[in-house]
């Protein structure tokens, strides 16, 4: 989750500020700071989601080739005739 | 009346110089981002309610720089960019979880196919095995067999050679065919032609008999399209026998052929 560390340090030193503006009776701009948490944190979750999907994207991907070159390494099993 | 139209005109000026900049370039570049991603339309697909709910907030931003509250224009270009991102991450990750369903599709057929090989594998290993059982006991069959540390041991009694001599009798031939026939088959196999002679005669010219007719017998073999490689001789004249050499019957057992097929560990010092 290093990748989305800074927009949730921005979102909790949002949330210190909006404390400051409610605690100033500055309704609005504590409202507004409110609005932009919610989608801040609407953006941290779907962007964790996609890097982790992506992930899960690239072990596959790794998997699959590894399995290809295993199934191009084995070798056809040759059966003898078998004399009468 | 000249009053009212100076306090009009100077009205008007206060509310000229005070009024919303024309051009506010966070707006502009917010209006583009949302033209671009509409345009795409594989972000519509897959976004189309964070592209909705952008394209409201940069509707409030435009009516707050009407009334001139800047600070509410770069709340809503805020808000709008943020939604513009999460159409763009929403359809990125629909993009990698689409990725992901054909990937593992691909992956769970790879790894049946696998299996199925796995399996084909072990029949065939199975089948080869049973063939070499079959083939070994064909040739079993035909001679007399032991199975020792060195490998299976093949006793050849009633091979027949020139009488003092070392050439192979045509029904002698015969009598290796089973032989011919499982090297033939295996030919991974290797072995070694061992030649024994009863007590008769003189020790060092039976060793020496022995060895020729061991190599005789390597010598038809090869003709028979066995690789010479594969076929070791040794003579050992009456040195081991297997019955008394006092009894012409004893003697018709000491005077044979035996062949090793060596086992993959035989290893020879």
């Amino acid at each position: 989750m290093k990748l989305v560390g800074n927009e949730i340090e921005n979102v909790i030193a949002k949330l210190h500020k909006a404390k400051n503006a409610t605690a100033n009776k500055d309704h609005k701009q504590a409202e507004y700071l409110a609005q932009q948490i919610l989608v801040d944190v609407e953006l941290i979750q779907l962007r964790s989601q996609r890097i982790n999907v992506e992930n899960e994207v690239k072990e596959l991907e790794s998997s699959i080739t590894n399995l290809h070159q295993e199934l191009q390494w084995r070798e056809p099993v040759k059966v003898s005739p078998l004399e009468n | 009346m000249l009053k009212q139209f100076y306090f009009f005109v100077s009205l008007s000026v206060i509310n000229a110089c005070a009024g919303p900049p024309e051009v506010y370039p966070e707006l502009e570049e917010a209006k583009k981002s949302l033209k671009s991603t509409e345009q795409n339309h594989g972000l519509q697909e897959n976004a189309s309610i964070s592209i909705y709910q952008a394209n409201e907030y940069l509707t409030q931003a435009e009516l707050a720089l009407l009334e001139n509250d800047l600070s509410t224009v770069d709340h809503y270009i805020y808000l709008t960019n943020q939604k513009l991102e999460i159409a763009n991450e929403l359809s990125l990750k629909n993009e990698n979880e689409e990725e992901l369903v054909k990937l593992k599709k691909q992956y769970g057929e790879m790894v049946a196919h696998s299996r199925r090989m796995d399996s084909k594998r072990a029949q065939d290993e199975k089948l080869q095995a049973e063939n070499r059982i079959r083939q070994l006991e064909i040739v079993l069959g035909q001679y007399r067999a032991e199975e020792t540390s060195r490998g299976t041991l093949l006793v050849i009694n009633d091979l027949l050679f020139d009488t003092g001599g070392s050439r192979l009798k045509p029904e002698s031939q015969r009598r290796l065919e089973p032989l011919v026939q499982y090297l033939q088959t295996n030919t991974h196999k290797e072995i070694i032609v061992e030649g024994h002679t009863d007590s008769i005669g003189d020790a060092s010219h039976n060793k020496s008999l022995s060895l020729q007719r061991a190599n005789a017998v390597k010598r038809y073999l090869t003709t028979r399209g066995i690789d010479a490689a594969r076929i070791e001789t040794r003579g050992f004249g009456e040195e081991v026998p297997v019955s008394s050499n006092t009894t012409k019957a004893g003697r018709k057992l000491n005077r044979r052929v035996e062949v090793v097929i060596k086992s993959p560990k035989h290893v020879e010092f």
